[in-house]
This record gives C-alpha cells, structure tokens and sequence, in this order.
C-alpha cells in the first residue's frame, strides 16, 4: 500500500471525483455487491472487490477509488468500534483539507 | 492479548516547546523524551538538521513519535520482524526485535498476524541509519475504540498549528462540541457571562459583581447568579472577594 487517500465523508465525494479515498460510515444497505454506507449523506459503494465479512448497520472505513458517478469501488473495508463518534469525524474531514502538510 | 508497551500518554507532545529552548543537559533530555502524535506523512518527510539532534517537520520536533495505522504487512526477518503501517497519508516501516530467550520469531508471527487488517496505535523513538527512517524501540497496541483515530488527528493537528504561531480564535474554540442552550446569537448564556468576566477581569481585581452581569445581559441577578455558579463547577471562573463576584481563570 504505497498510494495515500484523502479522509473525506459524503459531502466530500464531489470534490474528489477520479481520486482513492478513505470515508468512515455505518452501512445502511448491502446486497452482496453494493451497498450504501452513511457518512454525513449516502455514499454509494461497490463491494464485488471485497471478502470481509460486512454487516448492515455496523460501523466501517472503506478506501476505494470515487467513480465519475460518485459511487465509491472499495478495495479494502475495516472494522470501526459502534460508539464511533460521527460528528467529530466530519468536523475532522473538514480540519483535514486544511493542513495538507500532515495529510 | 496485550501488545501495549506503556506509552499510553497522549500529551506528551504539547510539553515539546516550552523545553526546547533550554540548554541544561537535564532539561534536554526531557524534551527529548517527549511524544509527539503525527501522522506518517509527517515523518516520512521530517528532516534532522543535526546529526543525531532532533527531526523536524514545520517547524515540530519529533523525538519520540506516536502515530495510528492500519496494520497491512508483517515480514520474518529471523531476528526481527519488519511491520508495515498505513495511514492513508504514506506507510512506515517498523522493526519489533525478537528477544530469542522469551520467544521464537514464528511465534510473534503468529501473534500479530492475528491483528493484520486492524488499525493500531504506535509509539517509539524516530531514529536514522544511513539515511532511512526507523521507528526504535516500537509498541504497537490493537485500537478497540476507533474514536482515538479522531482524537490523534485532532492532537496532530492542534500541535503543528500551534508549531506554526497560529493562535487558535476563541470563538471557534468550542467548535466540537455543541454548546447547551445556545441563544439566536449563536452562543449561550454561559459563553456572554464568561466573555463579560473575561472582558472586565483585568480592571476589576476585586471581581466582576454579578449585577454588572445581568444587567448587561438584561437578565435577572438570580440568573446571573446561576451561570456564575455552573461556570465556577467547570472551572472557567472563580469567586473573587465573595459570591457576589467573580473573576475568570
């Protein structure tokens, strides 16, 4: 994993079409091949690429490349804890483009 | 299965500059000993203007280091064992000795193939061997509560705006967090009793009296009384002369 991301929530999406990012979220949908994960609005993802054992309604950081429709392909999803506290991610999304010397 | 090494403190870090400009070899050494939460980014692109001194990253010293990644490779180096991290900003490498009397390298293998794929928080003293990075005497711990992945970005934040002379306004102090009863105006009746006392703590020595409090904010002396009361609990004001007065901390 040498590429970097961008650390965004849903209102972000727009911004990084074309790019990897890393969004955290609670899974609202999932079929087997796509779902829709909650980040601060609905971020529709991609799942074909991925084997992880993925449940609705439990809290993951996915890392996927933004497709031209906004939906995310996901390469790779990680387990977030449930008392996962969004608000201050999506204050943290915002701080972020602020200082690209750290990120 | 614990992994943590007993480098749990976050704040070590915001003691960095306070110490740095002392010469004494003891004082050194404490600033030395310091930990700095970054991200990998950072220390992927820190430089060490001295031999052996202290990296910098904008203007931020980074000795002792502690960072949060997503554990992705292990390696068996006989030895050693060579973990990869990711943060999305870069990766880093770090070397975990293996101690031949305690344990076995397949053994620690097995061990921490089982947190591959998890995000880990790590701490350890950012050295250089001909010119590549190292990351020294390495914890690494299993994050249970992802918040802390917020809260270490947030500190890393906060330390190289503060790096930079960039003073945080007050206003946009409280910005995590939402503030209870806010009025129309945006802040609530605790934040205008606060800023009145903080406004006039410097000509009254003797206090701000609580009626120059309600009748700027056309309230009652009780109330006035009351957010007094709530802002002495949380520490932000102290009664001056008596409780009819206060002066902010």
């Amino acid at each position: 994993m040498d590429t970097t991301d961008t650390r965004i929530d849903g209102t972000l999406l727009q911004s990084n079409q074309g790019k990897i990012v890393r969004i955290v979220g609670k899974l609202d949908t999932f079929d087997g091949n796509s779902g829709i994960l909650q980040s601060n609005g609905n971020v529709a993802l991609d799942l074909s690429n991925v084997d992880s054992n993925i449940e609705v309604n439990k809290n993951f950081e996915i890392i996927g490349r933004v497709t031209e429709g906004l939906k995310v392909v996901v390469f790779s999803v990680t387990d977030i804890s449930d008392n996962f506290n969004f608000d201050n991610y999506y204050k943290l999304c915002k701080f972020i483009n602020q200082v690209p010397e750290l990120f | 299965m614990d992994y943590s090494g007993g480098f749990d403190n976050y704040e070590g870090g915001y003691n960095n500059e306070d110490t740095s400009f002392q010469n004494d070899s003891s004082q050194r050494q404490q600033t030395r000993s310091s930990l700095t939460p970054v991200t990998i980014k950072q220390i992927n692109e820190s430089t060490q203007p001295y031999p052996d001194g202290d990296f910098q990253i904008n203007k931020v010293n980074l000795n002792m280091v502690s960072f949060i990644g997503i554990f992705r490779k292990i390696e068996d180096r006989k030895s050693a064992l060579n973990i990869t991290l990711e943060d999305g900003t870069g990766a880093i490498t770090v070397r975990k000795w293996v101690d031949d009397s305690q344990t076995s390298a397949a053994e620690e293998m097995a061990k921490y193939e089982s947190i591959k794929g998890k995000y880990v928080y790590c701490t350890g003293a950012l050295k250089s061997f001909s010119d590549n990075k190292s990351i020294q005497n390495a914890t690494i711990k299993v994050i249970e509560d992802h918040n802390e992945i917020t809260y270490h970005y947030l500190q890393a934040i906060s330390i190289h705006i503060k790096a930079q002379g960039i003073t945080i306004p007050k206003d946009s102090k409280n910005d995590l967090f939402v503030n209870e009863g806010a009025s129309q105006s945006g802040k609530s009746m605790d934040d205008m009793v606060l800023e009145i006392i903080r406004n006039n703590s410097a000509t009254m020595s003797e206090g701000v009296p609580v009626q120059l409090i309600s009748q700027n904010l056309n309230i009652t002396d009780n109330q006035a009384q009351e957010r007094c009361i709530a802002l002495v609990e949380t520490g932000k004001i102290y009664a001056a002369y008596d409780d009819q007065a206060y002066l902010a901390v």
